[in-house]
């Protein structure tokens, strides 16, 4: 590429910015050009259209799915409400020191072990048929209730361990600065090392978020019709799995966006700090 | 009186003493500044004064009062005595203002308004004011570490316990803390001042304390301490600051 | 010329030789279209619930459907040590595709859409469906369809009980569950009010599964539910000898004896209709 005299630099940078780009666009379209061409002319592929991706199907089923997905997602919503403050109470169990915290620190540890040792779905039949079936009196039996409480305390778990390496993350310096001002420890969680914490544990925070999402099927099987079972109605009835790639599709829509904003809010924050340090 | 009396100051790290039978007297309105290695336990020994750091035998007592003696309740050494650290910390999520204002408010009960105009005065003395609403992550190290300094004035404490506060600084910036420090000996502040900065220190210090090993080794007038030192193992750390540059041999 | 005559004859008899074997083992226990030649492979699932099979143990042949299962493989010349069980879910067995069994019996009921995907034998019972109820329901004094509505209800996915409560009863929010064994545990909790289930079932679980609950009323029958069937493969080839097998039992009069001493019903339960 030779220098025109005269031009400035921006143009000559455009031309070689260009290749790269239609080399990269170029390369995507004829490797996945190439997937798509060799699944298309399958023999089975009309076949697994109509299993899996029937379109009228899919259309027939969507009304029914997508009011499960709601159902899921006001599920999943108050979830983690629930999760944020049941699992930074834990943390905050965890972080006191001192005899007199002893049992708290105790029942944090104990809790822990428990919850992130018993697969969800134990919990989910343990507590939402086991509870119930107890017929005791002013306990409210619904499934969905029960079911929620045993994905709260499940994902409580993994999340207070997130905000304790997050608690712990934070440079030791704060807590005794904040000890040689005077502050409680409370307080000093409270100001000092909670606000830290919370930044830093955005990304696998995030992780849990997504996660739970797809956990709130296990509530199925405590009669909840979510997007997954009312997808499994329609298929029990039809025996296409189409109504399942729809629900699939619902919780792409929901999950993926979520994970570019987790990177996004990664990169932001580590700018901000490098820019700190520069 | 004695502002500070420590007294046979000792503390183990599990095996390893880094405190030996300290003895140290700090008058009031006195600068005291303490030089050593790495690893002297001059840290150790800032840190046991206002009871940050636990120590395991010897007492320190401030205006003749024993710092764990009840009559200064859960708060009230920490008001009595402030401290800055070599890592500034600052508490990163509130501003400048916020985090001066934090421990009068909180811990003491002084009302925001009288706690923040207070603040404000003390940011203007040090020319710090236009920072107020800043957070600390938009100041320089210098900055930030002048701001941690007006934090542990806000209590009104009588003693200021300087750990080498101008360590993680780019040499520039060195130089306005520094000048605090001098502006506050003015006020008559008593200081106990861990520090690298010898120039400095035979400037500000109205006795400087070597420590090695965990003892004082030798103490004194700066003047005298710097150009005339006694003890061979003072010497020695001498030439070797002097040797590198840190310190201009006196006359 | 003889030579040639003859070699073609020894010729056609070799293959019919060869073929015969096969072909003569059709029809018996060693019929190679079998699972498992020799042996009949039947699916139920884990668990199984009286009054279809007893005590959870299908091979001692105590329950209606245990016992015609054995009446069925006797029938067909199969010894009883010839009967292997096999545990498979509901939704596996109406599943398409194919089986690793000759036929699946846990209740399945006859029905258009099924029978596109999978093979059914012939009926061998048809019942009526029940209504299941905890007694502080509004279902429990239910007079009609509208009454019904006003109960939350529960049933498992894919059955026929699904498609009568959402079809024919006209509820759209019924709690749907993995399997029957939800439902009833719902049931026993007071998470839901009401299912429907064969009567024969639900005489079984108001007796001892959910006691709390009773069997208020019959209902009328859905047309596209024919009667319970063997499910097989689709286009299984063994279905119409099995078919032979039931039809001399009902012949005998076999079946009519297991219904009197398994599934017995009272008569008195009111039926509701619209």
């Amino acid at each position: 590429m030779t220098r025109r005299p005269g031009k400035g630099r921006r143009q000559i940078a455009l031309k070689d910015r260009l290749a790269p780009v239609l080399i990269s666009l170029a390369s995507v379209i004829v490797v996945f050009g190439a997937v798509g061409w060799f699944v298309g002319t399958a023999p089975q592929w009309p076949r697994i259209q109509l299993q899996f991706f029937s379109i009228e199907a899919m259309v027939e089923a969507a009304p029914g799915v997508a009011k499960g997905f709601l159902v899921s997602l006001q599920i999943w919503l108050v979830s983690l409400v629930c999760i944020g403050v049941w699992a930074l109470i834990l943390a905050i169990f965890r972080a006191m020191s001192g005899p007199w915290f002893a049992p708290l620190r105790v029942f944090s540890v104990v809790y822990v072990d428990l919850f992130r040792g018993l697969p969800a779905l134990l919990l989910v039949l343990l507590f939402g048929f086991g509870i119930p079936a107890l017929n005791l009196p002013g306990l409210p039996r619904e499934g969905l209730f029960w079911g929620g409480v045993a994905l709260v305390l499940s994902y409580s778990a993994y999340a207070t361990e997130v905000y304790r390496s997050g608690i712990e993350a934070v440079h030791e310096g704060q807590s005794m600065a904040a000890k040689a001002l005077g502050l409680t420890q409370w307080q000093t969680l409270r100001y000092a090392i909670l606000p830290q914490a919370m930044r830093n544990v955005v990304p696998a925070m995030l992780n849990l978020v997504v996660a739970l999402q797809k956990d709130v099927a296990l509530l199925s099987v405590l009669g909840v019709r979510d997007a997954v079972r009312e997808a499994q109605i329609y298929t029990a009835r039809t025996f296409n799995y189409s109504s399942l790639v729809v629900a699939a599709i619902l919780f792409l829509l929901a999950t993926i966006p979520l994970a570019r904003l987790t990177d996004h809010l990664q990169r932001r924050d580590r700018q901000r700090r490098l820019q700190g340090a520069l | 009186m004695n502002r500070i009396e420590i007294d046979k100051l000792t503390k183990f790290y599990g095996e390893r003493q880094v405190l030996d039978q300290i003895d140290l007297s700090v008058a009031p309105h006195e600068v005291v500044c303490l030089i050593g290695a790495s690893g002297s336990g001059k840290s150790t020994m800032l840190r046991c004064i206002n009871g940050l750091t636990e120590f395991d035998e010897g007492s320190v007592r401030i205006d003749g009062v024993d710092i764990y003696d009840e009559s200064f309740g859960r708060t009230g050494l920490y008001k009595k005595v402030g401290i800055v650290f070599q890592a500034y910390n600052l508490f990163p999520t509130m501003s400048v203002l916020q985090n001066i204002t934090l421990a009068p408010i909180k811990v003491h009960g002084r009302p925001r308004a009288e706690a923040e105009a207070a603040a404000m005065k003390l940011l203007e003395l040090f020319g710090l004011g236009q920072y107020a609403k800043s957070y600390p992550e938009q100041l320089s190290g210098g900055q930030q570490q002048r701001v941690a300094i007006v934090r542990s004035l806000a209590t009104e404490p009588e003693v200021l316990l300087l750990d080498e506060v101008t360590a993680a600084l780019d040499p520039e910036l060195i130089g306005e803390v520094l000048k605090i420090i001098h502006d506050l000996k003015q006020t008559g502040m008593t200081m106990v001042i861990v520090t690298h900065e010898m120039a400095f220190a035979r400037d500000v210090a109205d006795r400087v304390c070597f420590l090695d090993g965990g003892r004082i080794i030798e103490q004194g007038e700066p003047r005298q301490l710097f150009s005339k030192p006694e003890n061979p193992r003072t010497q020695k750390f001498l030439e070797r600051i002097i040797a590198s540059g840190r310190l201009e041999a006196l006359a | 010329m003889a030579n040639k005559h003859n070699v073609f004859a020894v010729a056609l008899l070799a293959v019919i030789a060869m073929v015969m074997p096969a072909l003569a083992q059709d029809k018996t226990p060693n019929d190679p279209r079998l699972f498992t030649p020799g042996k009949l492979t039947v699916s139920t699932s884990e668990p199984s619930y009286p009054p279809w099979v007893l005590d959870n143990n299908p091979e001692a042949g105590e329950g209606f459907e245990a016992a015609l299962v054995y009446a069925l493989a006797a029938e067909l010349g199969f010894k009883k040590e010839d009967v292997v069980w096999v545990d498979v879910t509901f939704d596996g067995a109406i599943a398409p595709g194919p089986k690793a069994y000759d036929f699946s019996i846990q209740q399945i009921s006859v029905t258009p859409d099924r029978a596109k995907v999978a093979t059914f034998s012939d009926v061998y019972y048809q019942s009526d469906k029940a209504v299941i109820a905890l007694p502080a329901s509004a279902v429990a004094s239910a007079k009609t369809f509208a009454d019904l509505k006003a109960a939350k209800w529960g049933v498992a996915v894919g059955t026929t009980d699904f498609d009568y409560v959402t079809n024919v009863l006209g509820i759209d929010n019924a709690a749907v569950y993995d399997d029957q064994a939800g439902v009833f545990q719902a049931l026993q909790g007071g998470q839901i009010d009401a299912t429907v289930a064969a009567l024969p079932t639900a005489l079984y679980a108001t007796a001892v599964q959910v006691p709390e609950a009773k069997i208020t009323a019959l209902l009328p029958k859905d047309p596209k539910d024919e009667g319970l069937g063997l499910l097989f493969a689709y286009e299984n080839p063994i279905v119409s000898w099995i078919n032979e097998g039931l039809t001399a039992l009902k012949t005998k009069g076999t079946i009519d004896e297991l219904v009197t001493k398994y599934l017995v019903a009272d008569p008195n339960i009111p039926v509701i209709t619209e």
